[in-house]
């Protein structure tokens, strides 16, 4: 019993910061229609940006947040403008090619600069945890538990409550009916790249105290974020919630009960039956993605 | 005998019903026509015969036999030709391919003179080897009868054939459909929004009102019932106005 | 066949008659322009033909390598029985799954193929049966011909591949599969049975992906899962298929060659960067040539 509660609590904290690091390719996806392969790539670009700034200048990857945010929101609208725009009108597949052609040179870059060897963010705090009742809590998975949680809010609200999340949930719905009442698709599709990739940075902070990372753990990543938008449906919030709790029982279960080699298996097994039998989600689906 | 019975067909988009309980026949080389306001399930109902969606309740009966279960291609074999509203022609492929596809998959046979004939009917044959992207509306039109004509049909079924095209275009296009009856004996359905084409070659119309048939005989009867009144123009017409 | 299709398929054929005259090393070389060349003209079928875009097909590479291997290892088998059974399981797991998947369109279904390569990859990664991670040695092959035998057998499949293009481009077979490209819904209605013929090209791609996959173990000898279910060997099938040209007969082969010359080229000059050009020059193509080279007619 007490393991079985042990294992849902490893699940929700897991669940919850998949959920944050998933939101980025759930919006894309649901307002632009994109799938970015590149996407884990980008988590992990955020991994080597914290990993960087801790080692050499000292400055905690919670704090440097922000930072990677900033780059990332800057990065996606430059790649929005530059790639996908030019792109985005033929074959749904030509931006499949394009952003795994981006996940290999951003994942080769990173192989230059770093080599390949696992790196991992050493914290001071990364290997403390206490225990509450028959519970053993790391401090570290609690962190990353409470700040996805407050960050995944903070986008709801965005969302929600500004104009700028109001345009973007238009657009998702209904690109020309937007268009019909004054909102510049094209500039809400910089934003939400902007937006999207901003978020994959800045999840890659936590990941990378969360656990070790290599230059080519970007394609795993991106797998996961799928699974999670497709469980859930696409460009929500409380989706991203439902798909990231999903996936963080599936690969706690899966990992304890079959062993750590099975996770990633049951990962793609999933998002390959959830493909074939249920592609609009288990909410079924409303947004421009999923028609 | 009936060559198609509809019988209590029904069909609901999400909660949205469209079709209620539709029930109709149409004899051998007969000519129906369906109208009715936008959104009043007409093309649902072609699609339903055709085989495209699937009804939810109620049987679809062609040539004495049940088609329920037969998937579009089983029936276009069994003789259930159509177009479509908007034209979905093979567009990369030539004007001849387009009718030698359906010649040997829906026909049996993909003879390169049968297709030429066909095309010739339909005043398309000097455009053979051009791509079925590059014609014109009123060129797609023909090319869409001509392909479904491909197929052998006992039955054609025509989405809007006249939609879109100019008076000269509906007149051609009528005396057309009129050479084909004459020439196969092919009984057709027409859903139809210009309705003064129509009625120069139907003499019976049923008229679709959200999912129901409200009225069922002579085009002149039409502008007698209440029912097809107040469906066109809204209760305030009806009744002679309260 | 018209004359530029003549020209490539003269160009195959004559390819067959270089090893004497040239290295080892080039003969390597031309091995893998041909294997990539049955690859790209494989999924041209499926998505040159028919509209649909198997983004995962080297899970059947996949699958061909490892039934081939692992019958040879465990039950001891001959190597052309061993890849047959493991082209027909290729072939056999398509049409299994040809159905459901194929309902599908557009990206998600190229998504859906890839999440099966990556889940199979994993999967024998995991299985003892398969060697784990550390995959399986193979026996050396030591009968007449030495290795040029593995050469010629990825020249007679690309042959066989193109001669399988040329007829699905004339054929009314190949019509079937062009009426469900074009619009699948119309086909459906003018008679085209549309689950079967998406089924058989799906199959076909498979069987064809499978026996190269097949071949390309016994070659090398040494197979892993990162090697056999290489996502970067899916891309490069699709961008060696953009390069010459989707819909063509032999644009693929324009396509296959021109890439593995290039990247041969790379990898030689620029060891340390290569994987970053081939993703440069990926990216590229996609930007500048998205309609490829060889039009379609």
């Amino acid at each position: 019993m007490d393991i079985l509660l042990q294992l849902a609590v490893e699940s929700l904290l897991l669940g919850t910061f998949y959920a944050f690091m998933s939101l980025g390719f759930s919006l894309t996806w649901g307002v632009l229609n994109i799938i970015n392969l590149a996407y884990g790539s980008y988590i992990i670009l955020g991994a080597y940006i914290s990993y960087t700034l801790y080692t050499y200048a000292g400055i905690d990857p919670i704090l440097s947040l922000p930072l990677s945010f900033l780059i990332g929101f800057f990065k996606g609208i430059l790649v929005q403008r530059l790639l996908i725009d030019r792109v985005m009108t033929l074959e749904p597949f030509m931006v499949l090619i394009l952003t795994f052609g981006l996940d290999i040179v951003i994942a080769n870059a990173l192989n230059l600069i770093f080599r390949a060897d696992i790196r991992s963010i050493d914290v001071p705090y990364a290997e403390r945890s206490f225990l509450l009742g028959p519970l053993i809590i790391t401090e570290v998975k609690l962190l990353v538990f409470a700040l996805s949680l407050v960050l995944t809010a903070l986008v709801y609200i965005l969302l929600q409550k500004t104009w700028t999340g109001r345009s973007i949930r238009a657009v998702a719905l209904d690109r020309e009916g937007a268009r019909l009442v004054g909102i510049d698709p094209s500039r809400v599709f910089l934003i939400t790249s902007g937006l999207g990739t901003g978020i994959a940075l800045a999840s890659g902070n936590l990941y990378g105290v969360l656990q070790g990372f290599t230059p080519f753990d970007g394609g795993m990543l991106t797998v996961k974020a799928f699974l999670v938008s497709i469980v859930g449906g696409l460009g929500r919030v409380e989706s991203a919630l439902a798909g990231g709790l999903f996936l963080g029982v599936l690969e706690v279960f899966t990992g304890f009960y079959l062993g750590e080699g099975w996770k990633f298996f049951a990962s793609l097994i999933a998002m390959f039956l959830f493909l074939l039998l249920r592609p609009r989600g288990l909410m079924g689906g409303k947004y421009y993605g999923e028609t | 005998m009936s060559l198609l019975v509809v019988e209590g067909v029904s069909k609901s988009f999400g909660g949205n019903r469209v079709l209620k309980e539709v029930s109709f026949s149409l004899k051998e080389g007969e000519i129906l026509g369906i109208v009715g306001p936008n959104g009043s399930g007409k093309t649902t109902l072609l699609n339903i015969l055709s085989g495209i969606v699937k009804q939810d309740k109620g049987s679809v009966i062609f040539m004495g036999k049940p088609v329920d279960r037969l998937r579009p291609y089983a029936r276009a074999r069994m003789g259930i030709g159509r177009t479509f509203q908007i034209t979905r022609l093979f567009t990369n492929l030539s004007v001849l391919e387009n009718v030698l596809i359906p010649l040997h998959y829906g026909g049996g046979d993909a003879d390169p003179g049968r297709a030429e004939e066909l095309l010739s009917m339909v005043g398309l044959l000097e455009m053979k080897d051009r791509k079925a992207g590059s014609l014109s509306l009123a060129q797609r039109k023909r090319l869409e009868l001509a392909r479904a004509l491909s197929v052998n049909p006992r039955l054609l079924l025509l989405d809007e054939v006249f939609a879109g095209l100019n008076p000269v275009s509906i007149r051609e296009i009528l005396d057309l459909l009129k050479e084909i009856h004459s020439l196969t004996g092919v009984a057709m359905i027409l859903v139809e929004h210009v309705l003064k084409a129509l009625f120069q070659i139907t003499r019976r119309v049923i008229v679709l009102s959200e999912g129901r048939i409200i009225y069922e005989g002579e085009p002149e009867g039409m502008a007698r019932s209440e029912e097809v009144i107040k469906a066109y123009l809204g209760e305030r017409y009806a009744s002679g106005g309260k | 066949m018209g004359r530029p299709e003549i020209a490539v398929l003269t160009g195959i054929v004559l390819v067959g008659f270089l090893p004497p005259f040239v290295s080892d090393y080039v003969e390597r070389v031309v091995a893998l322009a041909l294997m990539l060349t049955s690859l790209a003209l494989a999924q041209n079928i499926l998505l040159g033909y028919t509209g649909y875009p198997a983004f995962g097909c080297i899970a059947f590479f996949g699958v061909g390598g490892y039934t081939t291997a692992v019958l040879m290892k465990e039950l001891n088998l001959q190597f052309p029985l061993a890849l047959t059974v493991g082209t027909v399981s290729s072939g056999f797991l398509a049409l299994l799954i040809a159905v459901p998947l194929m309902r599908l369109k557009s990206h998600y279904f190229a998504i859906t193929t890839l999440a099966l390569q990556l889940a199979l990859g994993e999967l024998v990664a995991n299985l003892e049966l398969t060697g784990g991670v550390q995959g399986i040695n193979l026996p050396i092959y030591r009968g007449p011909g030495g290795y040029l035998i593995f050469f010629y057998m990825l020249w007679v499949v690309a042959i066989v591949s193109f001669l399988l293009n040329a007829y699905i481009e004339r054929s009314t077979f190949g019509y079937a599969l062009k009426a469900i490209r074009e619009d699948e819904t119309a086909a459906e209605t003018l008679g085209v049975n549309t689950v079967l013929f998406k089924a058989i090209s799906f199959t076909l791609m498979a069987l064809i992906t499978g026996c190269v996959g097949g071949i390309y173990a016994y070659w090398i000898t040494y197979i892993d899962p990162t090697s056999m279910f290489d996502p970067l060997l899916s891309v490069k099938v699709f961008v060696a298929l953009l390069i010459g040209g989707v819909g063509t007969v032999g644009g693929p082969v324009v396509g296959a060659f021109l890439l593995e010359v290039l990247s041969e080229v790379l990898w030689g000059q620029f060891p340390k960067v290569h994987g970053l050009i081939l993703g440069l020059l990926i990216v590229l193509t996609v930007l500048i040539i998205p309609k490829g080279m060889w039009r379609r007619r």
